[in-house]
């Protein structure tokens, strides 16, 4: 009987070793997670007062972010999404720092895997955002051409040029974040010449009346106007 | 830079001008051989018969021509015994330089500016220099305004056909005389006299980088003498004829640049005309007399095809900033055949309201707004072709009339917008 409450003693005096070792990195940790927190609420509480004063969310309703998040299903306003995920980034990144001072092993090295991919993830963001305001705007430019041009079908002009420059951008977001770069490099050769031949075909058989038309079109206002513009603008 | 030795001498040519002058007239050229001679005559002989005591010079500013443009302005002789003008007592220099920074009739006239602050002009006038229609009695309307009437800036006035002009009829002339109450009818006309104040407040101006240095000039020319409060004039100058335009621009781009301007300075001189309700008219000088004038013709099928398809492809791009039954109206004016078809002036100076509120709260890029708005014009021109085809000009132009009491008529949902 005394050798077994010698032996959970023992055990005892052990886990108390571990726990009086473990703890302090605990509650290091758990420091660290609230400063996290309280930073996370200063940047949450000035990024709110900066988009008030700038007026961002009638600038995001301008230049199409606002429809942009609700074509991809995310309704909470760009403002308050960009300030809910700057809030939780920030208490993510504190905790994974916090993680550090437990000294395991395992979460040392997800951390350092986290913090090696943070930059990755950044840039393919930013691709992904910039990319898909590019995308936008080279269509619209490109639907004005053809309209200005007399294209019938111009929606669809402006539609593939938004395909291809967004398969190409998410392509790139992709490769940054090194998923798969192969297949992604493969499947974006696939996708991208597949569409380019689906254009060519769709154009050269499929709309062959419609691209003689164009064509003629064409040629008959450039003759117009070689000859003569009788209309004085001003 | 050349000059005829008259001007300075030889040891001037590569000088800025030097002296003084009391009248400049500025020619913007570039490729008008074939023309600018008889320009320069004209304004010779204007000068000469209306302005014999005055110092005056004839400056052409260039734009790098090919055609030996220079030599046609140096070169071009009048026989002032032919139309009966006394001998001068002052010689009437000319010169020709070729302008700087971006190429455009607004750099030309930069330099003109220029010539005219460093001479210490009084008056000065610029004219086309593809005019075939110029006389000498031009010079005396453009100039003598500003030298005998103390006005700071005269604007043309013109006997046009009922086709032409097409962006001043539905755009320019009544949203400026709409915006700030001043019913000058040519305010893109390209001629234009202007005292030597006037002269040195547009140099002055930090615009020259923009599409003012382009065709965007003269609205901006207008419009500020306008916005500033200058006292402001037109003459009649009768029919304008000129040279076919060259084939080789691009009209849809001068429509971006001059209706961009228009846009851009309709923001800028908020404060000067939000509180103008009415529109006055504007001393008038010249002899109003019957002009027969040169027919333009019109490709309303273009226009009205131009105008479908951007009513099919542009919706989501006008839905933006116009209104959901607006764009329904158009979508039901577009299913109309030619004869039937209009545009109602109404729903017109709507759209153009709502196209300034749409610059002005940068809902699109200006050059994209600016583009998804010519399918509209194509079909509002259209539509006032069809309206005017069995009228006379003058007909024609109490059509423009009511389109400008529509502009003014609507001109508090702008300002309740803006």
């Amino acid at each position: 009987m005394d050798r077994l409450a010698g032996e959970i003693m023992e055990h005892l005096k052990v886990f108390y070793g571990k726990a009086t070792g473990f703890i302090p990195g605990l509650l290091v940790m758990l420091i660290i997670a609230g400063l996290g927190f309280i930073l996370a609420s200063i940047v949450k509480f000035l990024l709110r007062r900066v988009f008030r004063a700038i007026k961002f969310e009638s600038w995001s309703e301008e230049v199409g972010l606002s429809s942009a998040f609700r074509i991809s299903g995310i309704w909470t306003p760009p403002g308050e999404f960009i300030i809910l995920f700057t809030y939780w980034l920030v208490i993510l990144m504190f905790f994974m720092a916090g993680l550090g001072s437990l000294g395991i092993e395992t979460a040392n090295r997800l951390i350092e895997i986290f913090f090696m991919y943070l930059p990755r993830f950044f840039s393919a963001l930013l691709l992904l955002v910039f990319g898909y305001f590019f995308a936008g705007f080279l269509a619209r430019a490109a639907l004005l051409a053809a309209v200005n041009a007399g294209v019938q079908s111009s929606r669809l002009v402006a539609s593939s040029v938004r395909l291809m420059l967004l398969i190409l951008i998410t392509a790139m977001a992709l490769e940054q974040l090194s998923i798969a770069p192969r297949i992604v490099f493969a499947a974006f050769s696939i996708a991208f010449g597949a569409i380019a031949l689906a254009l060519a075909l769709a154009f050269g058989l499929g709309a062959r009346d419609s691209a003689r038309e164009l064509i003629e079109y064409l040629v008959k206002r450039k003759r117009e106007k070689d000859t003569k513009d009788t209309i004085d603008m001003l | 830079m050349h000059q005829t030795p008259a001007a300075s001498g030889e040891a001037g040519a590569k000088r800025a001008p030097q002296g003084q002058a009391d009248i400049i007239v500025g020619i913007a050229s570039y490729n008008n051989s074939k023309t600018i001679g008889h320009v320069v005559n004209a304004v010779d002989a204007g000068l000469g018969k209306y302005f014999p005591r005055e110092r005056s010079v004839i400056i052409n500013s260039d734009g790098g021509s090919t055609d030996s443009t220079p030599d046609a302005v140096l070169k071009a002789t009048l026989d002032h015994k032919a139309i009966f003008l006394p001998h001068r007592l002052t010689a009437i220099n000319r010169i020709s330089t070729p302008y700087h920074g971006i190429p455009g009739k607004g750099s030309a006239f930069r330099a003109i500016f220029s010539s005219a602050l460093s001479l210490g002009a009084k008056a000065c006038c610029v004219v086309d220099a593809d005019l075939r229609s110029i006389t000498p009695e031009w010079i005396e309307l453009l100039i003598a305004p500003v030298l005998n009437e103390g006005f700071d800036f005269v604007a043309p006035l013109y006997s046009r056909h009922r086709y032409d002009g097409t962006i001043t009829n539905s755009i320019i002339y009544p949203v400026t005389r709409a915006l700030y109450g001043r019913k000058i009818r040519q305010p893109i006309g390209g001629e234009f006299g202007f005292s030597g104040r006037m002269a040195g407040f547009y140099l002055a101006q930090d615009v020259w980088q923009t599409d003012v240095a382009r065709f965007g000039i003269d609205i901006w020319m207008t419009t500020e003498a306008l916005a500033n409060r200058f006292k402001v004039c037109q003459s009649y100058l009768g029919a304008k004829i000129h040279d076919p335009k060259d084939p080789g621009a691009d009209l849809r781009e001068m429509f971006v640049q001059v209706v961009g301007s228009l846009f851009s300075l309709t923001e800028k001189h908020y404060r000067e005309w939000k509180e103008i309700r009415d529109a006055s008219d504007v001393p008038t000088f010249g002899f109003k007399y019957s002009v027969g004038v040169v027919p333009v013709k019109a490709d309303m099928g273009r226009m009205l095809a131009d105008f479908r398809v951007g009513v099919s492809n542009l919706k989501e791009v006008w839905e933006r900033f116009i209104a959901r039954d607006i764009i329904d109206a158009l979508e039901e004016i577009s299913q109309k055949d030619t004869h039937g078809f209009r545009f109602p002036k109404a729903l017109w100076a709507r759209i153009v309201y709502d196209f300034i509120l749409a610059s002005c709260h940068r809902k699109l890029p200006e050059e994209h707004l600016l583009k998804s708005l010519l399918p509209l014009y194509f079909g509002r021109t259209a539509s006032f072709f069809l309206e005017v085809a069995e009228m006379s000009d003058d007909e024609a132009e109490d059509e423009v009339e009511r389109v400008c009491e529509e502009y003014e008529r609507q001109k508090g949902y702008l300002l309740e917008r803006w």
